[in-house]
C-alpha cells in the first residue's frame, strides 16, 4: 500500500485493528464491579435519575434503604439501561460487550486527532494506545475506565481544536464532552484543571473559553446540589477502605504505581528501547534495578515473594522509574521555555497531563491498579510516538521495522494478559455451575465473594452470607471465592468449620489474578505485580460448615451433665 | 404736552425695563439656587426627612415584638438607676436570674429611658416617634458618603432609607438599627474629617464612634474600618487616629468598669444555632439577595459584566436544582423554592461581582493611584469584613445583623451605574425606578412584620380579656407576647432550665402553676419547657388561631423561614391563609395525664422529642 493511501485510511486500519482485537473477548463473562453498573442499569429502566441501590449486599455488608451509593456517576449506566431498554432487558455478555464497544472506537478516533495536534504521527501514537495492556484489556470489561477516558480524549481534542482555531462549535462540543466526561467517572474532573492550564499557558483565556470550561463545572456542581438535597449528603467520592492517607500506605501505593507504569502500559523492554536515552536516567534506572534486585531476593528467600514476583518486578520498578524521570526532565526543561512564551507549552501539557495522573493515583485512589492509569496512556503515547520518530524516523523501513517490534511485542505481551483474564471471568459461572451441581440452592448454601462471583451466584438464588454471619444456622453451608471474598467478623468465624474445597485451574502461562503472591491486573492493596507467570489456580472455593451457635453452647451448659 | 402725551409709552418702556430686570433678577436668583451647594444640600437632607417620616409614621403604633422589650425592660431599669447595665432579680424565657446580661451595650437603653422619663411609660407611641432620629441621622450620613463617593447622594440616602435590610427593621425597637445608622454617620464624618483636615468633624466623628460602639457590640467592627480607610488612602497622620483610639480606650475603660462592678465582662455573643458553616453562609446570601432591596433591581444593578452573568446563571443552575428536588420531595412549598432560587443567586452575584471590583481597584489603586481604585478597595473591605464576622461571629443570618452591608452594596450600585450607564436621563429612571419598587416592595414586608408583631399583643389581648379576670393564670412564651401578659401582671411559668442558671447556693424557690390554674402558651412567640410536674398534668382546654391577612408571611416558631433568623428565607410567600399564631390554654388537673395527641404535641413544641418513646412504653 502506498504511503498516500496508507495515511488516507490510517484511522480505518486502526479501528479496523481494535475491532480484532476485542471482538474475540465479546463474551466474556461479567467480572469485577461489572455487576453494579448492570443493578444500576436494571434500576434506572423505572428510576433514571436514582443514585442508590436499593436494599443493597456488597462486599458482606447489607445497605439498608437508599443506603448504597456507589463512587461514579451514573452516565455509563444510564446508558446501559437505555440499550437494555432497547433490547428488551438483555444482560448477555455478549449485548453488553458490544454496547461498551463504542467508548474504545471513540477513544481512538480523539487519540488521533490529539495526536496530530501535537505534531507526532498520529497513527503510532494511536497504535500503542489500541495495543497498550492497560488500555485494550480493561477495554474489555464492562466498567467506566476506558469509557471515561474516552471522553477525556475526546473532550480534550475537541477543546484544544476549539481554543486554537477559537471555533464555537469545538468549544461547545468540547463544553458537552468535558460535560459527559465528568458524569461517566470523577477521574475526569482533573481534565478542568488541565484544559485551565492550556488556556493560560496559551494566553487564551477569555469569555468563551471560560464559559466552555464553566459549563461543565456548573452541571457538576448542580448535580452535586441536587444529590444533597435529595440523599443529605455529597455523592461518593471515594472508596472507604484501603485509602488511608499514612506515609506507609502511600510508598506501598507509589510503589505499586511505579511498577504498573513500567509493566502494564507497554511492552517492558519496548519501553526499555524507546526512552533509555539519557545517560543520568539510565544511571538511576540501573540504581533502583540493582536495589530492587536485592530487595526481591531477600524476600524470595524469606518466602514473601514467589518466583515471577522476584523476576518480574525489579524491571518493571527500573522501567517505571525510567518512565517518570523522563516525563519530568521534559517538563524541567519545557518550563523555562513556557514562562519566556517562547515554546515548551505542549510538553508542559502533556507532562503535568502525565504526573497529574500518577500524583492522584498515588495519594487519592485506594490502591494501585492498570485500569486507574489509563489516562496516562495517551500523554506517554504522544511521547513515545515522538521518540520512535526522532530514533527511527529518519528511514521509512526502520520506522516501520521498529514500531512493528513494539507494537507486536506489546499487542503479545496484552493478548497473554487478555486471554488470562478472559479465561479468569468465564470462570466465574464455571464455579457457579459446579455449586449448584453439588450444593444446589436451597435457602441453606450461601455465598462469600464478590464481583463477578456474586453476579453469577446471585443469578442462580444464593443468598450473601454477611460479615456478621445474620440468617445463618446451623447446617447451613458456605462457598468462599478466595479471589473474591471479605472476612468474617470473628465471633461468626469460630462457627464455622472447612468441608471442603475446589480449585479451578488454567493452562494458560500469564496469570493477571493471583492474590496470595500479590498479582493482581485489576488492582488490590498491596499489590506486587499486575501480572505473573505462577498461578496454581484462578481461583479456589472454600466450603464451609455453620457447626455451632452461641445459643446451642448456652443450652449445653444449661444441661445437666449426664447421670445427675 | 408732549411729556405728557409720551407719558404711556414712556410707562410701557419702563414697565418692560422694569419687567425685564426682574425677570432677570428672578433668572439668577434661580441659577443661584440651582447652583449653590448648600440649597442643593438642604434640599436633599429636607426629601430624607420626609422620607424617613413617611416610612416610620405608618408604623409608630406596631407592637413590641422580638427583642424590643428586653431593651425597654433595660430602659426601664435606667429610668431609676441610670448607670445600671444589668436586670437583678430578672426572668426571661422562664428563668429567673440574679443578675442578668444582655448581650449589647446600653445606649440606646439610656436614650430609651428619656423617654420612658419623658411619656411616663413604655407605650408604643412615643418610643417609636423617638426612634426616628436614628433612621435620619443614617439618611444623612448616606447623603454624605454619596457625595464623598461621587454619586447622588440624595439617591444613595433614598435607597438605604427603603431598602428592607433597613425600612423593616427601623419600625422595631432593637439596637440594628440605631447602631447602623450611628455607624454610618461616623464613617461619614470620619472621612470627612480626614479628607478635609478638619478638627470639628474629627471631634464629631469620634462622639459618633463612641456612640456606635455602645449601642452594640458589632459597632465595634467601625474602628478597624476606619483604619482601614486611613491605610488604603495613606493618610497615616496621628491626628487621624484620635477618634478610633478614643473610642476604643472608652470601650475598654467600659469592660473595665463592668468587670469592676458586676465580675465580669459583658457576653459579646449568643450560642450559635447553626453551626454548619455552608448552612449559614446559604442563609447569609439569601438575606443579602431577597432584602438589600426587591431583587430583580439588586439583579439589574449587578448583572454589569459577563463574569457576574455567568456567576448568576451557575448560581441559579446550582439552586434550582437543589431546589426542584426538595420541591419534588415535599420539604418546600412553590413559593419557597421560587424565592430561594432567585434570591440566593442574587445574593451570591452581589458579593461576586464587589469582589471582582475589589481586584480591579487594587489593581488600579497600586497601579495609576486612582482614587477611584482606592474607594472601591474600601467599599469592598466593609462589604467583606461585615459578611465575615456575619458568617463567623453572628449566631444566624438575619437581615438586621446584615444592615451594615447595605452602605457599601448601595453606593457600589450607584457607582456601577455612573460608569456604565452614560445618559443621565437613563439613569435617573433606573435609580427612580429601584426606588420605588424597593419601597413598594419594603410596604409590604414591614406590613407582614407588623402584622406579626402585633399578633403577639392580639394574643395577649385575648389572654387578658378572657382570663384577666381569673387568679391563677401563667404564661409561657416570650418577645411582645411575654411581655404585654408580665406587664399585666400575669405569672410565668418557671422553665425547667432554671436548674442550670440559678445560685446552688441559694434554695430555688419557684411558683409552680396549681391544680385548677391556667397555663397560655403561644406557638409563635416561643416556649420554654416547663417542669415534669406541669407538663405531665396538663389538660388542653381552648385553642385560639390568629391568622395571616398579608401577601408575605413568616412562620417562625422555630422554623427557618423567619425574618428575625433566617436560616433558610427571611419570608415567604402566603398562599393558604397561615396562621401566624397558634394559643392554647391548658388547664392544671391534680394528677398527671395519660399522654394524648394535644401533649405529644406541646412536648414536641418545646423540643423533647423522646415523648414517643415514652408513649410506646
Amino acid at each position: 500500500m502506498k504511503l498516500e493511501s496508507f495515511k488516507r485510511y490510517e484511522l480505518l486500519l486502526l479501528l479496523g485493528l481494535l475491532l480484532l482485537l476485542t471482538l474475540p473477548f465479546i463474551g466474556q463473562a461479567v467480572q469485577h464491579d461489572a455487576h453494579q453498573f448492570i443493578e444500576f442499569a436494571k434500576i434506572e429502566l423505572d428510576h433514571p435519575l436514582w443514585q442508590h441501590l436499593p436494599d443493597y449486599s456488597y462486599f458482606g455488608d447489607r445497605y439498608y434503604g437508599a443506603d448504597y451509593h456507589d463512587t461514579h456517576p451514573r452516565l455509563q449506566s444510564l446508558y446501559l439501561s437505555l440499550w437494555l431498554w432497547i433490547t428488551g432487558g438483555n444482560v448477555s455478555p455478549w449485548a453488553l460487550h458490544l454496547e461498551m464497544l463504542l467508548f474504545p472506537l471513540i477513544a481512538v478516533v480523539g487519540m488521533y486527532f490529539l495526536a496530530r495536534r501535537f505534531r507526532v504521527n498520529a497513527f503510532i501514537a494511536t497504535l500503542l494506545m489500541v495495543v497498550s495492556p492497560a488500555f485494550l484489556v480493561n477495554s474489555h470489561l464492562i466498567m467506566i475506565d476506558v469509557p471515561g477516558i474516552a471522553l477525556w480524549i475526546v473532550a480534550m481534542a475537541f477543546f484544544i481544536k476549539g481554543v486554537d482555531d477559537n471555533r464555537l462549535i469545538y468549544l461547545a462540543a468540547a463544553s458537552l464532552a468535558m460535560s459527559l466526561a465528568i458524569f461517566t467517572y470523577y477521574q475526569d474532573l482533573s481534565l478542568l484543571p488541565l484544559a485551565l492550564l492550556y488556556l493560560v499557558l496559551y494566553r487564551k483565556l477569555n469569555a468563551r473559553t471560560i464559559i466552555t470550561l464553566a459549563a461543565p463545572v456548573i452541571l457538576f456542581l448542580a448535580f452535586v446540589s441536587a444529590h444533597f438535597a435529595y440523599y443529605g449528603q455529597p455523592p461518593n467520592f471515594t472508596y472507604t477502605f484501603g485509602q488511608p492517607m499514612d506515609l506507609h500506605s502511600i510508598i506501598v501505593r507509589i510503589r505499586g504505581t511505579i511498577v504498573l507504569l513500567g509493566g502494564a502500559l507497554f511492552f517492558p523492554a519496548a519501553m526499555l528501547a524507546i526512552f533509555s536515552r539519557i545517560r543520568w536516567i539510565n544511571i538511576a534506572a540501573f540504581g533502583v534495578l540493582v536495589i530492587s534486585v536485592v530487595w526481591s531476593t531477600v524476600y524470595y528467600l524469606k518466602g514473601s515473594f514467589a518466583s515471577d514476583v522476584f523476576l518480574l518486578l525489579p524491571w518493571m520498578m527500573a522501567i517505571g522509574v525510567m518512565l517518570l524521570l523522563f516525563v519530568m526532565r521534559r517538563f524541567v526543561k519545557a518550563a523555562p521555555l513556557a514562562i519566556a512564551g517562547t515554546g515548551g507549552r505542549d510538553d508542559i501539557i502533556l507532562c503535568v497531563w502525565f504526573l497529574g495522573i500518577f500524583f492522584y493515583n498515588c495519594i487519592l485512589l485506594p490502591y494501585p491498579s492498570t485500569r486507574y492509569l489509563i489516562p496516562l496512556i495517551p500523554p506517554l503515547a504522544i511521547f513515545a510516538s515522538r521518540e520512535i520518530e526522532r530514533l527511527w524516523g529518519s528511514n521509512l523501513r526502520q520506522l516501520i521495522a521498529a514500531t512493528a517490534i513494539i507494537a507486536g511485542s506489546t499487542v503479545a505481551l496484552t493478548l497473554g494478559i487478555a486471554v488470562a483474564e478472559h479465561l479468569r471471568a468465564n470462570n466465574n459461572p464455571v464455579e457457579v455451575d459446579w455449586v449448584t451441581e453439588h450444593y444446589p440452592p436451597n435457602g441453606h448454601v450461601w455465598f462469600n465473594g464478590g464481583l463477578g462471583f456474586q453476579y453469577y451466584m446471585e443469578q442462580k438464588g444464593y443468598p450473601m452470607a454477611l460479615k456478621n454471619g445474620d440468617g445463618l444456622q446451623v447446617g447451613d453451608y458456605i462457598v468462599e471465592s478466595v479471589n473474591n471474598r471479605w472476612n468474617f467478623k470473628r465471633d461468626f468465624l469460630f462457627r464455622l468449620e472447612l468441608e471442603g474445597q475446589m480449585d479451578f485451574s488454567s493452562r494458560w502461562p500469564v496469570a493477571s489474578e493471583f492474590h496470595v503472591e500479590g498479582t493482581s491486573w485489576l488492582g488490590i492493596i498491596g499489590m506486587n505485580i499486575p501480572y505473573g507467570f505462577n498461578g496454581d489456580y484462578m481461583d479456589r472455593l472454600y466450603i464451609y460448615k455453620v457447626v455451632w451457635s452461641p445459643e446451642d453452647e448456652i443450652a449445653c451448659r444449661a444441661q445437666p451433665p449426664a447421670g445427675d | 404736552m408732549i411729556q405728557l402725551i409720551q407719558l404711556p409709552a414712556l410707562i410701557k418702556s419702563r414697565a418692560k425695563t422694569h419687567e425685564w430686570h426682574l425677570r432677570k433678577v428672578l433668572g439668577k436668583i434661580f441659577k443661584t439656587c440651582i447652583e449653590s451647594q448648600r440649597i442643593r444640600t438642604i434640599s436633599a437632607l429636607v426629601v430624607i426627612a420626609v422620607a424617613v417620616l413617611a416610612i416610620t409614621i405608618p408604623f409608630f403604633n406596631q407592637a413590641f415584638s422580638i427583642d424590643g422589650p428586653l431593651e425597654l425592660d433595660y430602659a426601664q431599669r435606667q429610668v431609676d438607676s441610670p448607670l445600671a447595665q444589668d436586670l437583678p432579680n430578672y426572668e426571661y424565657w422562664g428563668v429567673t436570674y440574679d443578675s442578668y446580661f444582655n448581650t449589647q451595650p446600653r445606649f440606646l437603653a439610656s436614650y430609651l429611658s428619656l423617654i420612658i422619663r419623658i411619656s411616663g411609660a413604655p407605650s408604643e407611641v412615643p418610643i417609636h416617634l423617638s426612634l426616628i432620629i436614628f433612621p435620619l441621622i443614617g439618611g444623612f450620613g448616606m447623603y454624605y458618603l454619596g457625595r464623598r463617593f461621587r454619586v447622588s447622594g440624595l439617591a444613595a440616602a433614598l435607597l438605604f432609607l427603603v431598602s428592607p435590610m433597613l425600612m423593616v427593621n427601623a419600625h422595631g425597637e432593637m439596637v440594628d438599627v440605631p447602631g447602623t445608622c450611628l455607624w454610618v454617620a461616623a464613617i461619614a464624618v470620619f472621612i470627612r474629617a480626614v479628607d478635609k483636615r478638619s478638627n470639628w468633624y474629627l471631634g464629631l466623628s469620634a462622639l459618633l464612634m463612641l456612640l456606635t460602639t455602645q449601642t452594640y457590640f458589632q459597632g465595634l467592627a467601625v474602628l478597624p474600618l476606619a483604619v482601614a480607610y486611613l491605610v488604603i488612602n495613606r493618610q497615616f497622620r496621628f491626628r487621624n487616629f484620635i477618634p478610633v483610639i478614643f473610642a476604643g480606650l472608652f470601650f475598654g475603660a467600659y469592660l473595665l468598669t463592668l468587670h469592676y462592678r458586676y465580675g465580669q465582662i459583658p457576653h459579646f455573643a449568643y450560642r450559635r444555632r447553626y453551626s454548619f458553616i455552608l448552612a449559614r453562609l446559604r442563609g447569609i446570601f439569601t438575606v443579602l439577595g431577597g432584602t438589600l432591596f426587591f431583587p430583580f433591581v439588586a439583579l439589574a444593578g449587578f448583572i454589569v459584566r459577563w463574569t457576574s452573568a455567568l456567576i448568576f446563571v451557575g448560581a441559579s443552575v446550582i439552586t434550582w436544582s437543589w431546589s426542584i428536588v426538595k420541591y419534588d420531595l415535599g420539604e418546600y412549598s412553590f413559593s419557597d423554592m421560587a424565592l430561594f432560587s432567585i434570591m440566593l443567586p442574587v445574593g451570591i452575584t452581589v458579593a461576586y461581582l464587589i469582589f471582582e471590583r475589589f481586584l480591579a481597584g487594587i489593581y488600579s489603586s497600586d497601579k495609576r493611584n486612582s482614587p477611584e481604585g482606592r474607594d472601591t478597595v474600601f467599599l469592598a473591605v466593609w462589604f467583606f469584613g461585615v459578611l465575615s464576622y456575619a458568617s463567623f461571629l453572628l449566631p444566624y443570618p438575619a437581615p438586621r445583623y446584615l444592615l451594615p452591608i447595605l452602605p457599601p452594596v448601595v453606593l457600589s450600585l450607584l457607582i456601577i451605574w455612573k460608569v456604565i450607564i452614560r445618559s443621565k436621563w437613563l439613569r435617573f429612571s433606573l435609580v427612580t425606578g429601584a426606588i420605588a419598587l424597593s419601597l413598594v416592595f419594603s410596604t409590604m414586608l414591614s406590613m407582614m412584620y407588623r402584622d406579626y408583631a402585633d399578633n403577639g399583643k392580639l394574643a395577649a389581648e385575648w389572654v387578658i380579656d378572657n382570663y384577666g379576670h381569673t387568679n391563677g393564670v401563667w404564661y409561657n412564651g416570650g418577645f411582645g407576647f411575654g411581655y404585654y401578659l408580665k406587664r399585666y401582671g400575669f405569672n410565668v411559668t418557671p422553665s425547667i432550665l432554671s436548674e442550670l442558671y440559678v445560685d446552688k447556693k441559694k434554695p430555688l424557690n419557684l411558683a409552680e402553676p396549681q391544680p385548677g390554674d391556667h397555663v397560655v402558651y403561644s406557638v409563635q412567640n416561643g416556649a420554654w419547657v416547663p417542669y415534669p410536674s406541669v407538663m405531665q398534668r396538663l389538660r388542653l382546654e381552648n385553642v385560639q388561631y390568629f391568622y395571616n391577612c398579608q401577601l408575605f408571611y413568616m412562620p417562625c416558631a422555630g422554623e427557618d423561614v423567619c425574618w428575625g433568623a433566617a436560616l433558610f428565607l427571611p419570608f415567604t410567600i402566603d398562599t393558604r391563609g397561615e396562621p401566624t399564631d397558634e394559643l392554647m390554654v391548658w388547664r392544671i388537673d391534680n394528677k398527671p395525664n395519660p399522654l394524648d395527641e394535644s401533649q405529644k404535641e406541646l412536648y414536641r413544641e418545646v423540643g423533647i422529642t423522646w415523648i414517643e418513646d415514652i408513649a410506646e412504653k
